[in-house]
């Protein structure tokens, strides 16, 4: 597809560590907090089961707290006895993340806490340890790659037409906390400058993969990286190098501009929280040529000769 | 005469993540990847005890990865004790995951499997016997091709049908070599039935080419290119190769990236079968087959050029190549039928080789090729390579050359005194004009 204002399912996966999240049939709107928990490294252990005297299977049974919890310096983890008591406590402040298999309680430093945003105005419909899964109506772009973390914030052109590339001088701090979008192409300068301002996100026909390389590291590939870290947020929309946007997507782009606007990347897609009367959604499926090179995709005119490597902009890829 | 005919859909089954967790790594490492490599999984995370990172981040490893498949191999019980560092993370990272992962506990020790059992709940666990047993390691195969599953027959078993027939028909070992969009298969069969497979997912020159590089470095792919490319524009092209369903290369640099992509592929096989112990098991073989996207590449030079470059056969052999997929194709419909009449016919009418392969290994040597009284006498100094025409069946011997009989074709034979393993200057300068010629000795890229 390429435009469609309807209703979408959004999975926010979660790193490990989440303290709290949104319960099922919560209401939140995009850039409320999901969930949160800190990052998980190293982590003390404390042999509960052993230290106390009981079977790993009956640990639960004699437990003062359980996961996930934060712990001080002492706390009792575990207790068992009255007279002879024999318990075993927290060796360290920190965050009661696990319990293993043989009865051992897994205590980790709280050093650096994430907040997992919602990128969707909706319903929360699945909850549990590994994601947070949503569902609400809004406008939806299908791209071909996201790279970095999910990105909120009003939608901007920064370029005048669908062909020209992302210039890094247009970028200042007046776009910080804006979703850009960058016609048919955004280089690794004008990525790092805009994530230097502030700039939410980056959406675009296409990004040269040498700079997605500088930007996120040696091994990112054509699939994407979805990622929790404080990195920029790119969202191809139709390949790698230069990548001129058609019509169909362009034209409602400019329409929404100006409209609330997220990144996911892991899915890929571009959401825009905007009434489903904002604009209207094309009424034919453009379509894409990669190059005889392979370098660069670009779209095909309506009246335009067929070559080989043509494809629907929605073909599976 | 045999009809081309195409009844059974050929298909590279449901993408399957495994994740592997080798508490004795050292010990059943090699009978491990070789069960990974013949049931053709993609290798998500392999995480062994002496692993660097911290308990979080092995979790966090294993969430990101998703595994579908989790594979326990475990010889004795002081294995299972060490499982636990490999464990928790596990069941921190993915006891939430829906569906969770399953897992496959490989072990015949009743005290490792009554120890890693509780370590892995609450996941599903099947249970077969020692990885290091042909038994066991058929069984995680099997499980790895039977979680694949397919619309009509796995490519992976088209191949090793189409290499066990040809070695019978011929009797004769025969390596096929197989390049995909996404995955690499070699598979060595003998005529008594013997087979050794290494299928490598995702490596392929369609969606697999980014992962390609990945593993193996733009600048290896890079270098197999006879001419000068910047590293920028050449990882666009891969990017875009890898994101463009049956993409069709009709441009020189397009095909250049192909062969070149073709060349790791292979190559890096070749290397994860080394891990498994079977690498020089794989490449003794009279006849090399090439099938797949590898054997319709635009020209038979490029194909020669990859089999001799990336297999680098150490006896005389005949390369061939299945040119409009005719045998595979037949191959899956022997394999979907239980016939092999038609496929064994195709063997005998269509697998002509493409030429004879000679390796020099000899400084300097005097290469007897010929029969009776028709020997003809060449002089062959390091470095060499270069083809010579002959036709038919033909006797190969002098000295660094294993004494052979190999079938010539079209091409004729190909004569390969380059030092083993081959090394390629690191420098353009040195390395375009050294490729180009070898492009060239053999006819390769002369027309898109």
């Amino acid at each position: 597809m390429t435009w469609r204002y309807g209703s979408w399912t959004v999975e926010h996966a979660l790193p490990v560590g989440a303290a709290w999240r949104c319960e099922e049939g919560a209401v939140v709107r995009a850039g409320d907090a999901i969930a949160r928990g800190s990052f998980v490294s190293t982590v003390h252990v404390v042999e509960a089961a052993r230290q106390i005297g009981v079977a790993a299977r009956d640990l639960d049974r004699v437990l003062r707290v359980r996961p996930v919890v934060d712990v001080r310096r002492g706390t009792v983890l575990a207790r068992t006895g009255r007279r002879f008591a024999r318990a075993a406590s927290a060796p360290a402040d920190g965050r009661l993340v696990h319990i293993t298999a043989d009865g051992d309680l897994l205590i980790a430093p709280i050093i650096d806490e994430w907040t997992v945003r919602s990128t969707i105005d909706g319903t929360v419909v699945g909850s549990s340890a590994a994601a947070v899964t949503l569902a609400g109506e809004c406008w939806a772009l299908q791209g071909l790659a996201g790279y970095g973390p999910d990105a909120m914030g009003e939608l901007a052109l920064a370029v005048d037409g669908p062909a020209e590339p992302l210039a890094p001088g247009r970028i200042d701090v007046r776009l910080a906390g804006r979703i850009l979008v960058g016609g048919a192409r955004i280089a690794a300068e004008a990525i790092t400058r805009a994530h230097a301002v502030g700039v939410a996100g980056l959406v675009a026909g296409a990004a040269p993969a040498g700079g997605l390389r500088v930007v996120y590291g040696e091994d990112v590939d054509a699939r994407g990286a979805p990622s929790f870290e404080d990195r920029p947020t790119v969202l191809c929309l139709i390949g790698f190098g230069a990548g001129p946007l058609p019509a169909e997507v362009w034209e409602p782009l400019a329409a929404l501009a100006g409209a609330r606007a997220s990144i996911h990347t892991a899915s890929a897609r571009l959401f825009v929280l905007a009434a489903s009367d904002a604009t209207s959604a094309p009424d034919r499926v453009p379509l894409l040529a990669l190059s005889d090179d392979h370098a660069s995709v670009r779209p095909i005119g309506e009246d335009e000769p067929l070559g080989p490597n043509v494809i629907a902009y929605d073909a599976a890829r | 005469m045999t009809t081309d005919r195409v009844a059974v859909a050929i298909g590279d089954g449901h993408p399957l993540r495994v994740a592997t967790l080798d508490a004795q790594a050292g010990h059943l490492e090699r009978a491990t990847r070789r069960a990974l490599l013949a049931g053709g999984a993609e290798v998500v995370v392999a995480l062994t005890t002496g692993d660097q990172r911290s308990f979080g981040e092995r979790a966090q490893l294993l969430r990101d990865a998703r595994p579908d498949l989790v594979i326990v191999p475990l010889g004795d019980r002081g294995g299972a004790d060490r499982l636990t560092i490999l464990a928790e993370p596990l069941r921190f990272g993915c006891a939430a995951h829906r569906p969770a992962p399953r897992v496959l506990l490989a072990s015949g020790d009743d005290g490792a499997i009554a120890r890693a059992t509780p370590l892995l709940a609450p996941f599903a666990i099947d249970l077969v016997p020692d990885i290091r047993g042909d038994e066991g390691r058929s069984r995680v195969a099997g499980r790895i091709r039977e979680l694949r599953g397919s619309e009509g027959v796995l490519r992976d078993e088209v191949v090793e049908e189409l290499a066990l027939r040809v070695a019978v028909v011929r009797g004769a070992p025969t390596l096929v070599v197989d390049v995909a969009g996404s995955s690499t298969s070699l598979v060595r069969a003998d005529a008594t039935g013997a087979l050794m497979a290494a299928h490598a997912r995702p490596l392929g020159i369609g969606r697999g080419a980014d992962h390609v590089v990945a593993r193996a470095g733009l600048d290896r792919v890079r270098r197999w290119i006879p001419w000068p490319v910047d590293a920028p524009t050449l990882l666009d092209r891969v990017f875009g190769r890898a994101r463009w369903p049956d993409a069709v290369a009709v441009d020189r640099e397009a095909i250049a990236l192909e062969v070149a992509l073709a060349h790791e592929a292979v190559a890096h096989a070749l290397a994860d079968a080394r891990v498994a112990g079977i690498d020089d098991a794989l490449r003794e073989a009279a006849t090399i087959l090439l099938t797949g996207r590898l054997a319709s590449l635009a020209d038979a030079g490029s194909t020669l050029l990859v089999a001799v470059d990336a297999v680098q056969p150490e006896h005389p052999a005949a390369v061939a190549r299945d040119e409009e997929g005719t045998l595979i194709a037949h191959a899956a419909d022997a394999l979907a039928s239980g016939e092999h009449a038609a496929l064994d016919a195709a063997i005998r009418e269509r697998l002509s080789p493409l030429a004879a392969v000679v390796p020099v290994a000899a400084r300097r040597s005097v290469v007897r090729i010929g029969s009776g009284a028709n020997v003809r006498e060449e002089r062959v100094e390091r470095d060499a390579f270069f083809v010579l025409a002959a036709q038919g069946i033909v006797d190969v011997s002098g000295q660094g050359v294993a004494s052979a009989r190999v079938a010539a074709g079209g091409f004729g034979v190909l004569l390969d005194a380059r030092p083993r393993p081959l090394a390629l200057p690191p420098r353009d300068a040195e390395r375009v004009p050294a490729v180009a010629r070898w492009y060239e000795a053999v006819g390769a890229l002369r027309s898109p």
